[in-house]
């Protein structure tokens, strides 16, 4: 085994204090470091510095996640990455709340890459594909969805815990006839990407989930509400297939598909990005 | 009850300043226009897996994509290497901190990739543990490391 890049967590804001290495092997793509990994090694809310330490082989990207432990998933929120390029060292201090880590490698020797905004190709996809699939229903979506990930979901039934994926929650309002009040309700899909046999990226939709407001007819909305939801899924990932189709000309054969966090349609090299899990993620297509 | 309702579940979409120091240049993504827009609340009614089997080429890819987790291996304790560092260090971190370092240079592979690291992680819970640590794990060696891992040096 290899290394990609190597990096250290520190307490202190000056490289020192106590410490956590951690690292990218040769041919993976990350490195997750939950909540739990840093209550162990005291730094759990407790890093003030980072240094990365890379090969030629890859820019190495650490992530840090404002997330609060167990109450919370890990990966998710507020973000500060930090991000260094080829063969070098890079270190740097912050006032930042880190709950977990994810490493991940980027620009691997000997590819290209090409970085797409979720939020930017799907948002449109999303409201024709939903507008259509509640018309003439009770059900109607609230405002936009907010298109996320999900990664390495820990106790997510359906969703493999070394798995990353793309997530979509949408509000939804539900109309009763009187005189029962509207009901909240809310819709979320998993779907994954990855490249087929001809080397094109495509989509799968993995997971399907519902929540309806509490009350009498709670039930009621949700037995009308679920089954939409399900099919649903597999229609979502035929609509973002015919999508995908559209960049295959484009990319040339696809070899790997990753995402970092937020919007980073351009590579940072050297430098660092803060931002939110919430706003965006950034699709990276490696080919 | 309508979605208002729920108004102070509401969680904005932040993102606090950073206040970095270091190279390169320090970006911050927009703050979105409609700041209060509601993450996901984790809760569920009802929720089900895909509704079609899997392409075979999304399962091969799900294996293939590859995730290194710091997975630490208890048997690390009962290794010779590990045992006789100990003894011979005369309770002294720096020593130690060398053996450790020695037996990595000895051979890179993922077992003595990950022991090494889980050894080091270990001493760097205590604050003597983590100076020693980072006297040696300097960067230059740690560039030697990931070239002896790559059998460039």
């Amino acid at each position: 085994m290899s290394l990609e890049f190597a990096g250290n967590l520190y307490s202190g804001s000056q490289r020192n204090g106590l410490s956590l290495l951690v690292g990218v092997g040769h041919g993976d793509r990350y490195n997750p470091e939950g909540f739990s990994t840093l209550l162990g090694a005291g730094l759990f809310l407790n890093v003030h510095s980072v240094d990365i330490t890379t090969s030629a082989e890859a820019e190495g990207n650490v992530i840090l996640f404002t997330t609060a432990g167990p109450v919370e998933p890990d990966f998710q929120g507020p973000f500060l990455q930090l991000s260094a390029g080829r063969s070098g060292f890079n270190w740097w201090n912050f006032n930042w709340v880190t709950g977990s880590v994810l490493l991940v490698a980027s620009g691997k020797q000997g590819t290209s890459e090409t970085r797409l905004s979720f939020s930017d190709i799907f948002l449109s996809e999303w409201t024709t594909f939903l507008d259509k699939k509640l018309a003439g229903g009770r059900a109607s979506r609230v405002g936009d969805p907010v298109l996320t990930w999900e990664m390495f979901p820990a106790n997510v039934q359906y969703l493999d815990p070394n798995g990353t994926y793309l997530k979509i929650f949408q509000k939804l309002n539900v109309s009763l006839p009187w005189p029962y009040d509207n009901y909240a309700a809310s819709m979320t899909y998993h779907i994954g990407l990855f490249p087929d046999a001809n080397q094109h990226v495509r989509c799968w939709g993995q997971r399907w989930g519902c929540w309806v407001d509490s009350g009498v007819k709670s039930g009621h909305v949700a037995d009308s509400l679920a089954p939409e939801v399900q099919s649903g899924l597999d229609e979502l990932a035929k609509q973002v297939n015919a999508t995908l189709q559209g960049f295959d000309g484009l990319l040339g054969k696809v070899t790997d598909v990753y995402y970092l966090p937020g919007t980073q349609t351009s590579d940072i090299a050297t430098g660092t990005l803060a931002g939110n899990t919430a706003d965006d993620v950034t699709i990276v297509i490696e080919h | 009850m309508s979605w208002l309702n729920y108004a102070n579940l509401d969680k904005p979409v932040e993102i606090p300043e950073a206040e970095v120091s270091g190279p390169g240049e320090h970006r911050r993504n927009i703050q979105p226009a409609n700041a209060h827009k509601s993450i996901p609340l984790g809760l569920e009614t009802r929720s089900g897996g895909a509704t079609t089997p899997p392409p075979a080429e999304a399962v091969e890819f799900a294996k293939r994509q590859r995730v290194r987790r710091s997975t630490v291996n208890p048997d690390v304790r009962t290794r010779a290497w590990l045992n006789n560092a100990m003894s011979t260090s005369n309770n002294d971190y720096d020593a130690f901190v060398t053996k450790v370092i020695a037996y990595l240079r000895r051979a890179i592979n993922e077992q003595s990739l990950s022991e090494a690291q889980a050894v080091l992680n270990e001493l760097s819970r205590t604050p003597e543990g983590a100076a020693a640590v980072q006297k040696q794990l300097t960067h230059e060696n740690l560039a030697l490391a990931i070239k002896i891992s790559k059998g460039q040096a």
